[in-house]
């Protein structure tokens, strides 16, 4: 099933267009990463796709309906998105802020306590369910909330869409490397997630598309073979890469000069 | 919980006449079936009784809905006077206190103050609302703003009055601000029985919005919730609250701000407790205070405001100085 799907889509919420002709189409299961510059674009599309601006161009889908036709409820049991910032600054305890994530859903407290373990488990925040949000260091507060949209679609990954925006800024080798794997699990049970990030080679391995985005635009579109190559790099990012096979996976590697 | 109803036989026993148990029954009893039982029985049932329970109303109705407004603006410090309701209905009631105090006598005319400070509360709220309104939505700073230039205007309007003002309405003027209960009769008790169990049921419904509100507004739409729709609805409540207690009773000051904030710190933040637990620790503040007021300096009384003021204002400070210990950050 094809769970999103976006042809010449464009937004100018202040003027100036800050996207214009995406085109992209995303099955479910896939992940796809978004590249590029700061500025670039990559936090406007995902806003795009939540719904924060609005769509001026072309045409937008969800599970093939355009997402006006969704209803708030339906739309946030399908689609959750983490924010590249947090603003809660009021003292709820962890396992409180997850639970904010089963809002949505009226699965009841049976089904929810047990998401809330398993998402809890899988971002390695168990041991702080008890701890206020608020004295959490900057990489657990990440982890927290990675959790609470985890939660939003735990148990209905089917046809769902997960959106994150650069979720691993914060968090130390080994917990980047436990959301990308919480993250490949929720896709495998047929979740498609679009996440912004700058570390193309944590997603090289991952990521089934790449979307490299500048000005607002694709820049480059395709599977990390593709368009992970030098030339890109030079003229997207202005500077010198090699790229090489990576030694013990099936991935490129992208290595500075 | 059993605060309340302890508060509550407090206030009815103290006063400029102390009275004993006997008399709050008989009090009581008089006023639900009408037989006359005496002088301390009619203290109780036509003075006291209204009282006490005007205060227990404006107490409840002022402390949830600061909670509200708090979780509203996602600001622990915000108080219902921040949106400009307080400001507008203080200058409408000044207005009516200078330009048509004189055109009634007595009784009539404190009920026309009251009219004129929630019309004043109501057109304040609207304007502000007004203002923060674009195609694109409430902006919730931008009604913040408003809020603190329409207290600055009515606080100027307000004091252009006080000028013109002759001494016995400069009088009526800074004690109506000063809040009081001491205006307390059945009709008065009805319209905040009416108004307060109204917002007293209606509030604690939007106690998820609000939980979810406090991670941000895009943060709770993405979570299924109509954000603007309930914007909406809470600035409506609180401005029918606020306006409300501020016709019935005066400006109480901190009773919004401090109680919501307190009991955050004892029950933390999830408004499914938070809202009641607000209702209900100002209904017992502000009983307590209120009953201070009449015994302090009997056989005279304190306004109540300056006792909400010194009874909350250093315990307020006392948590603010060890804010740390119940991880509030601002």
């Amino acid at each position: 099933m094809r769970v999103l799907q976006l042809d010449k889509a464009g937004a100018a919420p202040w003027g100036p267009p800050l996207l214009a002709h995406i085109n992209l189409a995303l099955e479910q299961g896939q992940v796809l990463a978004l590249a590029g510059p700061n500025g670039a674009g990559k936090s406007s599309l995902l806003h795009l796709i939540a719904g924060d601006i609005p769509l001026t161009e072309g045409r937008m889908l969800l599970a093939g309906k355009p997402f006006g036709d969704w209803s708030r409820r339906q739309l946030a049991r399908r689609l959750a998105y983490l924010p590249q910032l947090s603003l809660l600054n009021f003292p709820y305890t962890v396992e409180e802020v997850v639970a904010l994530g089963r809002m949505p859903h009226d699965t009841g407290l049976v089904t929810d306590r047990r998401i809330l373990g398993e998402v809890m488990a899988a971002t390695d925040i168990t041991g702080l369910r008890g701890r206020l949000y608020t004295r959490l260091s900057g990489g657990e507060k990440q982890r927290v909330q990675l959790a609470r949209v985890f939660c939003q679609i735990w148990d209905s990954c089917e046809g769902g869409l997960l959106l994150l925006d650069e979720p691993s800024t914060a968090l130390d080798l080994s917990h980047q490397q436990l959301v990308l794997d919480a993250v490949e699990q929720v896709a495998s049970r047929g979740c498609a997630v679009v996440l912004a990030i700058h570390d193309l080679n944590l997603v090289a391995g991952l990521a089934d598309t790449i979307a490299v985005l500048q000005g607002g635009r694709l820049a480059a579109l395709g599977s990390p073979t593709q368009v992970l190559n030098e030339q890109l790099f030079r003229d997207v990012f202005a500077i010198d890469v090699l790229i090489q096979q990576h030694p013990g996976r099936q991935q490129p590697l992208v290595i500075r000069r | 919980m059993l605060a309340l109803p302890l508060c509550i036989v407090l206030g009815l026993a103290n006063g400029a006449v102390p009275l004993g148990t006997a008399d709050i029954l008989a009090g009581i009893t008089t006023t639900v079936t009408g037989a006359d039982q005496g002088q301390g029985a009619l203290i109780v049932g036509q003075i006291r009784l209204p009282r006490v329970l005007l205060a227990a109303l404006m107490g409840a109705i002022l402390g949830m809905s600061g909670a509200a407004t708090q979780g509203l603006f996602r600001n622990p410090l915000a108080d219902p006077s921040l949106i400009g309701v307080t400001a507008g209905a203080s200058l409408g009631a000044a207005v009516v206190i200078v330009l048509g105090g004189h055109l009634l006598p007595g009784y009539a005319a404190l009920t026309l103050v009251s009219v004129g400070a929630f019309a004043g509360g109501v057109v304040a709220v609207v304007f502000v609302y007004r203002l923060a309104t674009s195609s694109s939505g409430t902006s919730v700073a931008t009604m913040l703003l408003a809020g603190i230039a329409i207290t600055a205007l009515a606080g100027a309007l307000g004091s252009l009055l006080e000028f013109y003002a002759d001494n016995d309405m400069l009088r009526r003027i800074s004690l109506w601000k000063m809040g009081g209960l001491d205006g307390a009769n059945y009709p008065r008790l009805l319209l905040a029985a009416v108004v307060g169990c109204a917002l007293l049921l209606a509030l604690p419904r939007y106690a998820d919005t609000l939980n979810a509100l406090l991670l941000g507004e895009s943060e709770a739409r993405h979570l299924g919730i109509d954000v603007d729709a309930a914007k909406i609805a809470l600035i409506i409540w609180v401005a029918i609250g606020v306006g409300t207690s501020v016709a019935l009773v005066g400006t109480i000051a901190f009773v919004g701000l401090v109680v919501p904030h307190i009991v955050r710190m004892l029950v933390g933040p999830d408004h499914r407790v938070l809202l009641p637990a607000s209702a209900l620790a100002g209904a017992i503040l502000l009983v307590v205070a209120d009953t201070l007021s009449r015994i302090v300096i009997a056989p005279t009384e304190l306004p109540v405001g300056v006792i909400t003021a010194i009874i909350g204002v250093p315990f307020f400070i006392s948590l603010l100085r060890q804010r740390h210990h119940y991880g509030m950050q601002s």
